[in-house]
């Protein structure tokens, strides 16, 4: 039995044929893409059936994040949203909090209607919800233990009832840096006081199934038929290989995961032999959904939020230094080790000079062991100069770039961080592609939303928190941020034969729109809603409220 | 804490200070991103030694580093020494780690190595991560070069001291003095150089080939680790005096440490 179906239009990424109005598909295959006319001699020698529910709807290929992390999503979906900006979250709709009234509202409600053996709010911002205080806490349910999470995970605040069922008294965090006792605040260093002491709770086998099971549907509705696990084994190796299979691999799942194993966690202790032994054998026993290949996630410099990206000069405006995850050097042994065997390696880097390690491995390994087409891959590349974008054309390199930075930080970090040139050329994404480099935009999921719509419009408007435009120069036209999160996310994770674009032979991954995100105006891209995904040729309709 | 950069000598350090202690004392190494000889090398001492695998000590979901700080004050340990990785921030790390319940952090000792010291001193991508190394700590101690401390680390801080390859560790470096934050090294304590590097000899070298070559090379003190064959690998101890190659089901690490008198570079083409 042959579906084929129709649509307003098809956009295929296929450059030989990049518009069609319909598409035939045979055991989750695509056996042509084309017009009704043109797939008749496929028709006339099979059972069809043609299905019209997208007739009105645009058809591009299934959305690819090929960068995100869902053990750590996991921990944070099962807490409950109370936010400043709106969020739609596929189980609720969280609705703007704009004032502390709001804010104790919420948490009201929410309350009144769950049983949480302890009841963890995010998302509280002073700016908005007002100084947050164990009393204002306690004022809600005093009998019940309380966590209010700072928007930022850097900052927590617990009731009365919360410190005492984790058995934290004045006396045993006497003297303790950043914990204010009285205010039941917990920020900073102390932060991982309150963390140790919560740790059962947040990361219990309940909780974090229940996170799985929420980071699903987050992924369904965000369109994605296929998500890159960019570093698997960043919290516990065994047990996310154990839940994961578990959760993902069934039916009801419409996308698949390409799993990317985290580099140092599994040498750790091997030989690399052992090492590449261990990584064949999870490719051999990858399942239909659940996949690992010759791929490794190294890391290069710390984090973007929180200003440890390692910069080239002039570096930070308070003269403050960046970290490295990896030395150098030893990130340069990972790099020839993996490049040796054949790997396609991904590299986090955020910083330039993190860029300009990441590249020197490479050069070191392609003047040892040259190789073509082999996918060594920038991971966020916040900041980067053009020079060394000409560098990574010219070593062979892609980029799969966070632009989501571009829109939460550059204001704040023109005036804060690093100045107003660097901050507005954060994600230089025009000058990628132009010189021919292969880049992907990725949500980093938890770190930004999982919405490849939303990461479009970023790309191709640049448009910050604030509202301004920022390094218009770097703007990318809609069909290079289409590809973007189909065809060459595809690439980044070496999986362009079978999926990324619309052409005969491909596997049928969909994603179904409500309108068409290279004509709209860009800047109503990230409006388009997402009606449905078809995964290898079922289809999984997306419920909207 | 005992912070430096790789090869600074932590981990030689602290098998050291295992060897002297008089009371045992816990070990936790955060080697993750390092290759992996370091631990395995600590491993098998005496003491407990834990190491930290899941993502960085920094990173504050983890349950790692909490639950292994937990799980340690089940056991009757009156000390610990936790070994920072060697691109840690100094700072971050004693801030973090100030805050584990039931434990205070009694003094950072940072490393520097003193052969070293020029080269990463004047590179571009280490040069700020050594100097919050040795700016973070309460102690900062020169390892492998007897020649007095180098001018680069002595234009860095006035307050550097050497510590000396060979002999008993200084008593201030003894746990359970750690505590005395008044206890100092007495410096200057003359002793021969000494390197130390890990080779991965070739599967399947018979124990009786590397002892030929530890008495054809007067210099080397001392022979640690495993010899790896198809289905089975021996664990070797060596000393001038006294070789021993016990055979054993499986390696715990991989790697040979060589440490030998001298700074004259070893060839260990025969064994590789
Ligand atoms: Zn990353
Ligand atoms: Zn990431």
């Amino acid at each position: 039995m042959i579906e084929v179906y129709v649509a307003k239009n098809i956009i295929t990424m296929n450059p030989s044929l990049p518009e069609a109005t319909a598409i035939a598909v045979r055991d989750g295959e695509i056996l042509e893409v084309g017009s009704l006319e043109s797939l008749s001699p496929w028709l006339i020698r099979d059972d069809y059936q043609i299905i019209e529910t997208f007739q009105d709807c645009v058809i591009v290929p299934g959305f690819i994040d090929p960068h995100l992390h869902p053990a750590m999503a996991a921990v944070i979906l099962p807490m409950h949203f109370i936010t400043a900006m709106p969020w739609t979250l596929p189980w609720c709709e969280v609705p703007a909090s704009l004032t502390s009234h709001a804010f104790d509202q919420e948490m009201q409600r929410i309350s009144a209607t769950v049983d949480d053996e302890i009841l963890i709010f995010w998302g509280h911002h002073d700016l908005w919800h007002g100084t947050m205080h164990r009393d204002r806490l306690d004022a809600i349910d005093a009998d019940r233990p309380i966590v209010a999470w700072n928007r930022s995970f850097h900052e927590l605040h617990m009731n009365a009832a919360c410190m005492a069922q984790l058995g934290i008294t004045e006396a045993s965090i006497s003297g303790r840096a950043q914990i204010d006792f009285e205010a039941g605040r917990f920020f900073e260093n102390g932060l991982a006081f309150a963390i140790q002491k919560l740790n059962p709770y947040i990361l219990s086998d309940t909780r974090f199934t229940l996170g799985l099971e929420r980071l699903k549907q987050v992924v369904h509705a965000g369109g994605h038929t296929t998500i890159g696990d960019l570093a698997v084994g960043l919290f516990d190796f065994e047990r996310e290989l154990a839940t994961t299979v578990k959760i993902f691999e069934r039916d009801d799942t419409p996308f698949r995961i390409e799993q990317v194993p985290h580099g140092a966690v599994i040498t750790h202790n091997r030989s690399f032999e052992e090492t590449q032994t261990l990584l064949s054998n999870l490719s051999s026993n990858s399942s239909h959904r659940l996949n690992f290949r010759a791929r490794v996630k190294l890391f290069s410099d710390g984090a973007f939020f929180s200003q440890l990206a390692q910069l080239l000069a002039p570096g930070y405006l308070d003269g403050h230094v960046g970290e490295w995850l990896t030395a150098p050097e030893v990130l340069h042994e990972h790099i020839l080790n993996f490049w040796r065997a054949g790997y396609q390696i991904h590299v986090h880097v955020t910083g330039d000079m993190g860029v300009e390690v990441a590249l020197d491995g490479l050069a070191k390994a392609q003047a040892e062991h040259p190789r073509l087409l082999h996918g060594f891959t920038l991971e966020h590349m916040g900041y980067a100069t053009p020079e060394q974008i000409e560098r990574a054309k010219g070593l062979g390199a892609s980029v799969s770039a966070n632009i989501y930075y571009l829109h939460e930080l550059s204001g704040r970090y023109a005036e804060l961080s690093v100045g107003y040139e660097r901050a507005s050329t954060m994600g230089r994404l025009k000058t990628c592609f132009d010189a021919g480099i292969t880049t992907a935009l990725h949500s980093d999921f938890s770190m930004a939303p999982a919405q490849p719509l939303l990461n479009m419009w970023v790309a191709v408007n640049r448009i910050n928190a604030q509202g301004e435009q920022m390094g218009a120069a770097e703007c990318l036209t809609p069909e290079q941020a289409l590809a973007a999160v189909t065809l060459n996310a595809a690439k980044i994770l070496g999986i362009e034969t079978f999926t990324g674009s619309l052409r005969a032979g491909k596997r049928a991954d969909l994603t179904v729109l409500s309108d068409n995100p290279l004509t709209v105006d860009p800047l109503l891209i990230k409006d388009i809603r997402v009606v449905a995904t078809v995964f290898e040729g079922s289809v999984a309709p997306i419920e909207t409220a | 804490m005992i912070a430096g950069y790789l090869g600074a000598g932590k981990t030689t350090l602290i098998n050291r200070m295992l060897a002297d202690a008089v009371q045992p004392f816990a070990v936790i190494v955060n080697d993750l991103g390092a290759l992996a000889v370091d631990e395995a090398l600590i491993a098998g001492q005496r003491g407990t030694t834990l190491s930290l695998t899941n993502g960085c000590a920094c990173c504050q979901i983890s349950a790692d580093l909490a639950a292994q700080l937990a799980r340690l004050r089940q056991d009757d340990f009156s000390a610990l020494v936790f070994e920072a990785s060697g691109v840690a921030k100094a700072s971050r790390l004693a801030a973090l780690t100030s805050q584990a319940e039931g434990y205070a952090l009694a003094k950072v000792v940072t490393l520097v190595d003193g052969l070293d010291a020029p080269r990463l001193l004047a590179d571009a991508y280490l040069s700020p991560l050594i100097k919050e190394q040795i700016a973070a700590a309460d102690w900062v101690l020169q390892t492998k070069r007897s020649k007095g401390v180098h001018p680069s680390l002595a234009a860095l801080s006035k307050d550097i001291d050497q510590l000396s390859s060979q002999g008993r560790l200084p008593a201030a470096l003894a746990p359970e003095y750690c505590f005395d934050q008044t206890a100092r090294l007495e410096a200057g304590i003359k002793a021969p150089l000494f390197q130390h590097r890990v080779i991965f000899p070739r599967p399947g070298l018979a124990p009786d080939v590397l002892q030929t070559f530890i008495a054809d090379h007067p210099e080397i003190e001392r022979v640690k680790g495993w010899l790896v064959g198809s289905t089975d690998a021996v664990l070797v101890q060596a000393t001038r005096a006294h070789f021993q190659a016990r055979a054993v089901a499986r390696a715990h690490g991989q790697g040979l440490q060589f440490i030998w008198r001298g700074d004259a570079e070893l060839n260990f083409s025969a064994l590789t």
